[in-house]
């Protein structure tokens, strides 16, 4: 968030984001052998991520060079091994992170380099789900998923918490409501995360590995309320996550990362079954 | 101009002038001239009945008699029991302790002279110990007075001496008086230096107000002071070096500097300056300005408790920077901060004393000038016990809510696994973190030997 503007050396040569209608064209045509995703001729990618570049502290270089597309509706699942820069990238996206070059387009809107007003305006569009929950202890459940629609989007009382209602209930809590966070299982708490990310409508939800710190028995029904969101609930997702089940039955696309970069991409049947890269290859062989 | 003159004739003309005016006046009988008792209200200005105190009487003898004894009669009710009595004769300017005789018989005192006070004499009686009828009211005194020749006279009335009646207290510290394990309890040199019961419960009463006036001046003083606290914690820790400087130079100046120093800079620099302000007012802003340091200091520590993960949710949900901080991070750093806010009162309450040395009329002030009085350390004790009642439920406040809080943050919230499972929901969580991306980035350097760090969740 407070990043330092980044040292002259280290400036990157990026060309100007594409042209909307081009990009998408390019994207299309790329993306339709790697993804289940529906494609619609014409459509544009909901997500546009060029050459994105992080570097923390001046040196160390986190993203090299990502460039990715992802559709509306379409669940891509990012895998990769620890300190590849998945996490930087979700971060990227909802601008928790600066980048340091490169560029990330929401809707064709440019979202890089904005002041922080725009910045707040443009993450509404961002929901975020956090491996350790990040809700607010002070609050109840219901508190939770109602603050963003009141705070935020300025939603009246009775609609928000209607709102929240029905977003906690579809996630398996309508009896925990009042619950406050220390109250609930960790696996419960995610899923008032999951409520309360879905309760702003977001463009795009990010997911940074939601059942990493759940003990075993608690996962499955995060993975559970994920799952519907995807099928059903007419979501673009992008989740970081080493949940290989999950990849595989509902993701439309996943993207393996390493060091920076996406080295591997496609349905995931044939990542999981036929990795093409070295690293891909060693990396799905040592979590099997 | 009559003064001047006069004092150009000199001191002793007009000391013989008056003389000879007063006593060319004297009477043919003696007269009653003066009758005053000394208040004995606590701190007051009035008589009470049934308590101890002093009668004054002055009478002028006659001329032509020669006066052997005085008897002063006072109402049934009133007590001589155990008084002395000094008596004083004045002739002229002259004073001349003679010699007497008294004899107390329930209201009345008869006292008797040596040798006869002559006429033109005033006599006077100073009866230390007497007490007047508990009831109260407008009490005259009246007597006799027996010549040289035998014969008995009775003495005009004087004027009426106000007195009140004596409170239930009054009664009561009587009463413990004459208690037998009142006696035995106080004959105990520690237990009657330190724990009087009569003058405890006098201390009780005549305390009150000066705890009164702790309670009022810190009570007034901690808004101002979690107010001025709040500001100079995020002055703190705000990116702007101008507001951090001026903050770090006014908590550690006042942190730095004993509260005594800093009640002597303002109550006696202002003053200098002109700045007049009442003390207990004073008082106040020099609470409020001392607490406030210390809590600026409270909530900073307790801002900077708060969990990176708390403002990075709620920055993900839109939010702005003060938003953030009214509806997420402030709510969470009071609810912390609790438990250390009530210590700080705690110490600023039992601080208050220090305004005594600045003349305060607060608890330590009451007590010091009692214990003075009555050069008993009852009083003292007394006060602590006013400081208790304060400080001993808050401190046991200050225990139930960090158990509590503990307990909470023990209990629920995720149960992160391995050794992290001891961490905390919100805290806890960000540590494991932390944890883990050291841990990862150890590893990376050995590439990728045990790439998936988080195995546990892989099987499912
Ligand atoms: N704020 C930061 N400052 C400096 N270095 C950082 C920062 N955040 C991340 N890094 C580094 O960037 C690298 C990539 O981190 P990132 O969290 O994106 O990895 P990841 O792929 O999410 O890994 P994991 O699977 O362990 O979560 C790591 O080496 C990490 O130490
Ligand atoms: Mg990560």
């Amino acid at each position: 968030m407070f990043s330092k503007k980044h040292p002259n050396h280290l400036t990157f040569d990026v060309p100007p984001a594409m042209d909307a209608v081009e990009a998408a064209r390019i994207a299309f045509e790329q993306d339709l052998s790697l993804s289940k995703h529906h494609f619609v001729e014409g459509e544009h990618p909901v997500v546009r991520i060029e050459h994105l570049m992080k570097t923390f502290d001046g040196e160390t270089q986190v993203l090299r060079d990502v460039n990715l597309n992802v559709w509306n509706g379409e669940i891509v699942v990012v895998l990769g091994p620890s300190g590849s820069g998945k996490s930087t990238m979700l971060r990227c996206i909802n601008l928790l992170e600066t980048p340091t070059a490169g560029h990330i387009l929401i809707d064709d809107d440019e979202i890089t380099g904005k002041s922080n007003k725009e910045v707040g305006i443009i993450r509404r569009d961002l929901g975020m789900v956090f491996q350790q929950f990040n809700l607010f202890p002070h609050l109840t459940a219901l508190e939770n998923v109602m603050i963003g629609q009141t705070k935020v989007l300025k939603k009246g009382k009775d609609e928000a918490r209607a709102e929240a209602i029905k977003q906690l209930e579809a996630v398996g809590l309508g009896d925990r409501i009042d619950y406050k966070p220390p109250q609930l299982s960790g696996g419960q708490q995610q899923r008032v995360a999951i409520a309360r990310a879905v309760a702003m409508h977001p463009k795009v939800l990010l997911f940074d590995e939601p059942t990493s710190a759940l003990d075993p028995e608690l996962v499955r029904d995060v993975l559970g309320v994920m799952r519907e969101l995807a099928l059903y609930g007419d979501m673009t997702m992008i989740v970081v996550t080493h949940e290989m089940g999950f990849a595989r039955d509902v993701g439309d696309r996943v993207v393996f990362m390493e060091g920076g970069v996406v080295v591997e991409q496609g349905l995931p049947e044939e990542v999981f079954d036929n990795p093409q890269n070295e690293r891909t290859k060693q990396f799905l062989g040592s979590i099997n | 101009m009559i003064d001047r003159r006069i004092r150009r004739t000199g001191l002793l003309m007009l000391v013989l002038t008056l003389a000879l005016g007063l006593f060319s006046t004297t009477a043919l009988a003696m007269t009653t001239e003066k009758a005053t008792a000394r208040p004995n209200e606590d701190g007051g200005k009035r008589v009470i009945g049934g308590l101890t105190t002093r009668l004054t009487w002055e009478g002028i003898v006659g001329e032509g008699e020669e006066v052997t004894a005085v008897t002063l009669q006072l109402p049934e009710g009133s007590s001589f029991d155990d008084v002395t009595t000094k008596v004083t004769v004045l002739d002229g300017l002259d004073r001349t302790p003679i010699k007497g005789e008294a004899t107390p018989d329930g209201a009345s005192l008869q006292v008797s002279f040596s040798e006869p006070a002559e006429a033109g004499y005033r006599l006077r009686l100073e009866v230390e110990g007497m007490s007047f009828p508990a009831a109260g009211g407008d009490v005259s005194v009246v007597g006799s007075y027996t010549t040289a020749d035998g014969a008995t006279h009775d003495l005009d009335p004087s004027k009426p001496i106000a007195t009140i009646e004596s409170t239930w207290l009054q009664r009561t510290v009587n009463m413990l008086d004459e208690q037998e394990w009142v006696k035995a309890w106080n004959s105990s040199q520690f237990l009657g230096m330190f724990f009087r019961p009569q003058l405890m419960l006098t201390s009780l009463f005549s305390l009150f107000p000066g705890w009164i006036v702790c309670l009022i001046i810190v009570i007034a003083a901690y808004p101002f002071a979690i107010l001025l606290g709040l500001v100079f914690a995020l002055m703190k820790i705000s990116h702007n070096p101008l507001m951090r400087a001026i903050a770090i130079v006014y908590i550690n100046f006042l942190r730095g500097t004993p509260l005594f120093l800093q009640i002597y800079i303002m109550f006696f620099g202002l003053p200098m300056m002109h700045i007049n302000i009442p003390n207990n007012t004073l008082g106040v802003i020099v609470m409020a300005i001392n607490s406030s340091a210390y809590l600026a200091e409270i909530f900073r520590a307790g801002i900077e408790s708060i969990p990176v993960g708390q403002y990075e949710a709620a920055s993900s949900l839109g939010m702005g920077h003060l938003q953030t901080m009214t509806s997420i991070i402030l709510p969470q750093t009071i609810r912390r901060v609790i438990p250390t806010v009530t210590s700080d009162f705690i110490t600023a309450f039992k601080d208050t004393s220090l305004l005594s040395s600045v003349g305060v009329m607060e608890l330590m002030m009451f007590s010091k000038n009692l214990t003075a009085v009555s050069g008993n350390m009852t009083p003292y004790v007394t006060a602590a016990i006013f400081y208790l009642i304060v400080t001993l439920p808050l401190i046991k406040l200050v225990t139930t809510v960090e158990k509590r809080m503990a307990a909470a943050e023990r209990g629920g919230g995720p149960r992160p696994k391995g050794k992290a499972a001891v961490s905390s929901a919100s805290s806890g969580g960000e540590v494991l973190s932390s944890e883990m991306a050291v841990h990862a980035e150890a590893l990376s350097q050995d590439g990728y030997a045990l790439v998936p760090v988080v195995s546990g969740a892989q099987e499912v």
